[in-house]
């Protein structure tokens, strides 16, 4: 395990480009092993689309090109020759709208071994299931249900199979693009609860649209807004005495 | 006819203008504006309706009467042989008397007196003419009568336009039911003449007799309605065509809805829908004049011999019929699945094609397997490429390169010409296209119950 302090992703003059409008402008930006980073700012300010960058979900995007380097444990992984079927394995992603797959429980979760191949023997796959299921506190409610369809679960347990879905690889890196915002409060309290035990393990960067979640459980938080960093630093401080006028009239409500 | 839609239109119009005098500047005001033009509507509607149903209804009846009488008092005291011809050629006499005057040109046989038939021809035409004059005249005075005393007699506060929307729910539902009412009248005429055929042939010898020859039915009746070689050749072809529709069409959808940019999608998904406008005798002649042969010649290289009808032509050439069936539906099933799914599988890592095959299609699953069914309801009854480029033979046999035939293909062969209406090489047809109608009636069955299951358990 590496220093609690190491820069786990190194991020230098990044510009993102959808055709010729441009959506991020020069960002820099490090973000800090097994801690939570959060990106906050106002809709279209840019931070789905870089938090996309991280694990080169851009690609899909036909028009998207991304220029500048970003450093994941000092490999660079904005180079051709980087493959995003490994780079994915390495920085999992949990999507704004719960989407577990039209298959049962127990197949969302095995999904990621399957594909990637890394279970030798049936008892190995259920074995990581099952302790998938355990760490995001969803195996005690659907054990009798396993091999039911995923999709009759609630918004909150689908999410909550999502992230296991992606811890079950067992990534460093875990992308969260807006996890609760289509949950009810009480789900986003588990999850929120969640992502604090996950941060132990696993470095976590979360873009939300709540101040208060950003404030909960993030350790850092960027803030972002025209395609810019506005202002980057420990959560405490940006909230208790933000140092840019924007930032403090994007927090205190003003603006956004 | 047009005269008597002439009469109407002019009667609706003059109504509709006559409805909408009754209210003067004093009494519009800004709460019944809207109301003015649906009272007009509705005085129109309730007086038209009625005219013209009692127009048909009287019609009908005028006509059953005018039978009777003719054949009560004209026809039954004549000879045979004059009944019958007054009967069978009524239209085309009464045609040929309006035109030229005279029943000069007509030939009859020469032992009937033509002055006889000229008189009771003319009789009948006098009915006729009578008829229609009271019919018209019925009907406007009807209209007339309603629209006045509806004029006259409605409260100008009503609420008018819920009452237009009832009539319009109403009407609206009386043409569906039309619809519905055909399908069930085609159904009972095939049962009727389906019934016919198996008070002479048992359904068990047509439902389970593997000799199927109509042609020599006289010496052996019992045995040559066996139905069993048709049902194989159908279910043979059908199987050929909907796996290469599948093969083909399928990789075709996911190649359009998932690697192609939306502007290449864009004019290539209409080119391979225009497969779907193509006539299948177009597709007959191609799968006889140019595939059969090539088939041949394909198959002679490797030392084997088949003869140029065979199943499997048919079944090749249809199954590129039934691609834009399976390419275009499945394309916008594939099309449907949320991005998120999409970019979930991406995110976990996975490749497009393990996306594809283990999220994409288990999530369309239930589009592209009705669209698949529908494609075998439509080569189970496709006919022309198999006319042209299977045979007539009734091989029981499941080698494609074997001649074969289906059912409507034998449906063709049995209509064709002159057929006595009685005999029971006529009637079978209807037995064929009885079952025909169940067997595709059974996959669509099936087909609605495979959409419902699985569209419950993925959305």
């Amino acid at each position: 395990m590496s220093d609690i302090n190491d820069k786990k992703i190194l991020i230098k003059d990044v510009n993102v480009f959808y055709g010729t409008k441009q959506a991020l402008f020069d960002i820099d930006l490090h973000i800090l092993s097994q801690q939570v980073t959060a990106f906050i700012g106002p809709s279209g300010c840019g931070k789905s689309t870089f938090l996309r960058c991280l694990n080169k979900m851009n690609d899909m995007i036909d028009n998207c090109v991304v220029k500048g380097s970003i450093k994941i444990d000092n490999d660079e992984i904005n180079a051709k020759h980087v493959d995003p079927v490994a780079l994915r394995m390495k920085v999992g992603m949990v999507f704004q709208k719960p989407n577990p797959f039209p298959k049962s429980i127990f197949e969302n979760v095995a999904y990621g071994l399957k594909i990637h191949g890394l279970c030798n023997n049936k008892a190995e796959m259920e074995e990581i299931v099952i302790s998938s299921l355990e760490k995001v506190g969803l195996f005690n409610e659907i054990k009798d249900r396993l091999h039911d369809s995923a999709l009759g679960l609630s918004g909150g347990q689908q999410q909550r199979l999502c992230i296991a879905r992606t811890i079950a690889i067992d990534p460093e890196i875990i992308l969260m693009d807006e996890p609760c915002s289509a949950l009810d409060p009480i789900a986003t309290a588990r999850i929120e609860s969640l992502i604090e035990e996950l941060s132990i393990k696993y470095t976590i960067v979360i873009v939300t649209h709540s101040m208060q979640q950003a404030a909960r459980v993030s350790d850092n938080t960027a803030f972002f807004h025209m395609g810019k960093i506005v202002e980057f630093g420990k959560t405490s401080s940006i909230f208790s005495n933000p140092k840019d006028k924007r930032t403090e009239d994007y927090i205190t409500g003003r603006i956004g | 006819m047009f005269l008597f839609f002439l009469i109407s239109c002019i009667l609706i119009f003059i109504s509709y203008k006559l409805a909408l005098r009754k209210f003067t500047a004093s009494t519009i005001t800004r709460e019944n504006r809207k109301q003015i033009k649906y009272f007009a509507s509705y005085i129109v509607l309730w007086s038209c309706i009625p005219s013209v149903i009692f127009f048909f209804i009287l019609y009908f009846s005028t006509n059953i009467w005018i039978n009777t009488v003719i054949t009560n008092k004209f026809i039954s005291s004549e000879p045979l042989i004059v009944q019958e011809i007054v009967q069978s050629q009524l239209p085309a006499l009464v045609k040929q008397l309006n035109d030229t005057n005279s029943l000069e040109n007509v030939d009859f046989p020469s032992s009937i007196s033509k002055e006889r038939i000229l008189e009771m021809v003319k009789t009948i035409v006098h009915y006729q003419q009578w008829q229609q004059l009271l019919l018209y005249a019925i009907f406007v005075i009807l209209f007339i009568i309603l629209a006045s005393f509806l004029l006259n007699t409605i409260n100008l506060k009503g609420n008018f336009h819920n009452k237009v929307e009832k009539i319009i729910r109403v009407v609206l539902f009386l043409f569906a039911s039309i619809a519905i009412l055909t399908t069930v009248g085609v159904i009972c005429s095939l049962l009727i003449e389906a019934i016919k055929f198996f008070s002479q042939i048992p359904i068990t010898q047509f439902l389970f007799g593997s000799n199927w020859h109509p042609e020599d039915y006289e010496l052996d009746p019992e045995n040559s309605f066996g139905v069993i070689p048709l049902l194989s050749g159908t279910l043979l072809i059908a199987l050929i065509s909907v796996s290469t529709a599948i093969i083909l069409g399928l990789s075709a959808a996911i190649y359009m809805s998932e690697y192609m940019s939306s502007k290449k999608r864009k004019i290539v998904k209409p080119i391979l829908e225009i497969l779907a406008g193509i006539p299948s005798i177009v597709y007959g002649f191609f799968a006889a004049i140019t595939f059969a042969p090539f088939l041949v010649n394909c198959f002679s290289f490797f030392g084997i011999q088949v003869e140029n009808e065979n199943a499997l032509t048919a079944g090749l050439v249809m199954g590129i019929m039934l691609i834009p069936f399976i390419s275009s539906l499945s394309d916008d099933m594939l099309h449907a699945v949320p991005k998120s799914l999409r970019e979930g599988a991406m995110g976990m890592g996975s490749m497009k094609n393990e996306m594809i095959r283990k999220v994409l299609l288990p999530s369309a699953f239930h589009g592209i397997m009705a669209a698949v069914l529908l494609a075998v309801s439509r080569a189970v009854g496709e006919t022309m490429i198999v006319v042209m480029a299977s045979s007539l033979a009734a091989n029981l046999t499941f080698n494609p390169l074997e001649p074969v035939t289906t059912i409507t293909t034998q449906i063709v062969m049995l209509i064709q010409g002159d057929q006595e209406f009685n005999s029971p090489k006529t009637l079978v047809a209807f037995a064929l296209g009885l079952l025909l109608l169940c067997i595709t009636l059974v996959f669509n069955i099936i087909a609605v119950h495979i959409v419902n299951k699985y569209k419950e358990k993925y959305d």
